[in-house]
């Protein structure tokens, strides 16, 4: 049997091949193209005050790494405009009546966002209150309090070190559910499932059969994703590897069946696909945690992410890669993803009866 | 009006009256037009959030004093942040390392000589540790400096088009361009794909009806899916998250149009270079992620390398998303969208043409 689908697999050579360029495309489009952090954000400077402080102010900001000064009009309405057509993310004024003296009043200088894409106007206003904040220390003016942050496990901030476990999992879950989810289906769109009745096949070898040669590849691509990640994007591997292929190869087993009950439900390979993709990629990417912290999410939707396969697998990739603790700390969704094997397993060997392959 | 034409518009007619039969008749695709373009607009509302909205923050509260306590009201009043109290560091180092936590905020026990306040946060999430620092840091700094004396700079910061920062207004115009783009991609690069695999692509094209007119049929069925589609979507970001639409409906119509040129296009390349269902869908996979990642949906593009920056000129997702947030946030006409209009309609004559010749 498995010899058989290996047969199918390799003779479709134009699938084989797009099942071999995926992962690599995908690790080198989000390693690459995908950062949340910010730099040389396009702004604009109004100085309308001559003051050397003043000046020295906007010095200040076109000095950072996060901004880039790219208009400095005298006029605030041509900033305005440029804010309007996207041509800047964001307008600093400085206004007329700012001056170096620190006197009992506070100058306000002006920070204008376009607050389009809400993250992106987040973090420049974190920006610009850090400046201005230095700024005003270095005037001489005393804090009472002083606030020391810090990042663990991650000093530099650095996006790519959260995005690259997740994209792992997607594609994992992407490959591995998309693949299965049209094999069976296939089977059953061609009514060989009725022939395959009168063969001593018996359910378990058929499900091995199917799945054996999809999770080989999903092993190979594994290795060559972790490959890249740790070579080519320098990622640190703080944890053990034998845990994470462990933990890698039950959450590949997992995707799989999902994708292989899937198939045998849907029935068309058209269906099969719309709904594996529906059900491993968007909620691999939204509700992993992978981009979008599940805290903030409301009650019920934080409880749907328990059912997400990729949910568990991402944060222990995560743990085991960034923070090195063994996971055994993390031993629920462990569990979790075992349990979710069991189930999935059972459910598609009942779904194959109904189908009516026999024992 | 001539024989020809009559007789073009009466095939297709009929052709029509097949394709949305198809379409109808199987209650599972019916199910899948409607479903998934729902369930992407609510789950992409409710989750698809990158500000903080809660967090459970560890506390060490080595100094104890009132003070120290009065700086942890402040954090907790704004109702974002639950707090959990450690003894020591360890402890909640040992908590920030198995996920129950996402930051500690730590009072030396000095803390009535030298006011110093410790925030670490999570850096595996580093997006949210940015923002939870952030967050956590404005709040102690507004309680402290409550009474004494104010810094001599201010900043005054003012976000247009959206005063809070909220994070739908972004995301959900998005995602009518995103749930428009792949459900008609794949809807019409199956159907072809489909008629093909079981032979009745053959079979239609022995009868009278010319190849364009069965083409014809298909897009015009795929392009009312999506204009479906996006009314939709459109209604649920509008009517249930009340995102603001302050732009012309008229602007938003044309832009949709000029989009599906180009998925359909795609749609039909696709199909040309697939012989099963199978490879249509990896195939329409591979394409559709890398052009949705480059488009700006979810990653700002100027924060892309250069190269990268300028390979999205080719992406007709990129144009249409200026298009549809500018019109739902910016508040702008048909006139103001002369380039987006212009490389979209480019780019789907493009996609037209090669899949005419590779369908020939």
């Amino acid at each position: 049997m498995a010899r058989k689908e290996w047969w199918h697999l390799l003779r479709d050579w134009r699938s084989l091949a797009l099942i071999l360029l995926m992962p690599g495309m995908l690790l080198f489009l989000f390693g690459y193209a995908i950062r949340l952090d910010i730099t040389q954000a396009p702004i604009a400077i109004v100085q309308e005050s001559p003051s050397g402080c003043a000046r020295e102010l906007a010095a200040r900001f076109a000095a950072s790494q996060a901004f880039q000064v790219v208009s400095s009009p005298a006029d605030r309405r041509v900033a305005t405009q440029a804010l309007h057509a996207g041509a800047v993310w964001a307008v600093l004024v400085i206004p007329h009546d700012f001056h170096c003296q620190t006197s009992p009043e506070q100058i306000a200088v002006q920070w204008l966002l376009d607050g389009v894409d809400a993250n992106s106007a987040r973090l420049l206003r974190n920006y610009a209150l850090a400046i201005v904040e230095q700024y005003a220390q270095d005037l001489g003016y005393r804090p009472p309090l002083r606030i020391q942050d810090r990042v663990r496990f991650n000093e530099t901030r650095d996006s790519r070190l959260a995005i690259i476990p997740g994209v792992i999992a997607i594609v994992m879950a992407v490959i591995g559910a998309l693949m299965t989810s049209l094999t069976i289906a296939r089977e059953v769109e061609l009514g060989n499932l009725v022939m395959l009745r009168t063969t001593p096949l018996n359910r378990r070898e058929f499900l091995l059969g199917k799945l054996l040669p999809y999770f080989c590849i999903g092993m190979g691509e594994l290795a060559v994703a972790l490959a890249v990640a740790v070579w080519l994007f320098a990622m640190p591997l703080r944890g053990s590897l034998p845990w994470l292929v462990l933990l890698s190869a039950l959450f590949l087993g997992v995707v799989m069946l999902q994708g292989a009950l899937l198939s045998s439900l849907a029935g068309n390979q058209l269906l099969a696909s719309q709904m594996a993709l529906l059900s491993t990629f968007l909620p691999a990417f939204l509700l992993s945690g992978f981009m979008f912290a599940i805290d903030n999410m409301p009650l019920v939707l934080r409880y749907l992410t328990l059912l997400v396969p990729a949910r568990h697998y991402v944060t222990l990739s995560r743990v085991i890669f960034l923070k090195g603790v063994t996971p055994l700390v993390l031993w629920a969704e462990a569990a979790a993803l075992l349990l979710m094997f069991i189930l999935l397993y059972r459910l598609t060997l009942a779904q194959l009866r109904k189908l009516g392959l026999l024992p | 009006m001539s024989r020809g034409l009559w007789d073009s518009l009466i095939h297709l007619r009929a052709l029509l009256g097949k394709e949305f039969l198809q379409l109808w008749r199987n209650p599972r695709l019916r199910f899948f037009l409607v479903v998934p373009p729902l369930v992407q607009s609510l789950v992409f509302g409710y989750a698809a959030l990158y500000d903080v909205h809660h967090a459970v923050i560890g506390v060490v509260d080595e100094a104890g004093t009132q003070a120290t306590r009065e700086l942890l009201a402040a954090v907790t009043a704004g109702g974002h942040f639950t707090v959990r109290y450690y003894r020591a560091l360890q402890d909640a180092d040992a908590a920030l390392d198995c996920n129950r936590i996402r930051a500690i905020v730590q009072f030396p026990w000095d803390f009535d000589r030298a006011p110093v306040v410790q925030l670490i946060a999570d850096g595996a999430d580093p997006n949210s540790a940015q923002m939870i620092v952030g967050e956590l840091g404005q709040a102690l700094n507004r309680r402290a400096r409550a009474d004494s004396i104010q810094p001599p700079l201010r900043v005054e910061e003012r976000a247009w088009y959206n005063p809070n920062l909220d994070d739908r207004p972004f995301f959900l115009p998005g995602i009518i361009a995103n749930v428009v783009f792949t459900s008609t991609l794949m809807l019409i690069a199956l159907s072809v794909v489909r008629e093909r695999e079981i032979g009745t692509l053959e079979r239609l094209l022995v009868t009278p009806v010319a190849r364009l007119e069965v083409l014809l049929a298909k897009m015009l069925t795929v392009a009312a899916v999506g204009l479906f589609d996006v009314i939709l979507v459109t209604a649920v970001a509008v009517g249930w998250f009340e995102v603001p639409l302050r732009g012309s409906l008229i602007a938003l119509g044309l832009g949709s149009v000029l989009f599906l040129l180009s998925t359909l296009g795609l749609g039909l390349v696709i199909s040309s270079y697939s012989n099963t269902q199978q490879q249509a869908v990896l195939l329409a996979f591979l394409v559709i992620m890398p052009l949705s990642m480059l488009s700006g949906f979810a990653f700002p593009i100027s924060n892309m390398p250069v190269g990268m920056q300028w390979l999205t000129w080719l992406n007709p997702l990129r144009f249409f998303l200026v298009v549809i947030r500018v019109i739902f946030l910016k508040g702008e006409g048909v006139s103001a969208f002369g380039l987006e209009y212009g490389m979209m309609a480019l780019l789907g004559g493009i996609m037209l043409l090669l899949s005419w010749w590779r369908l020939r």
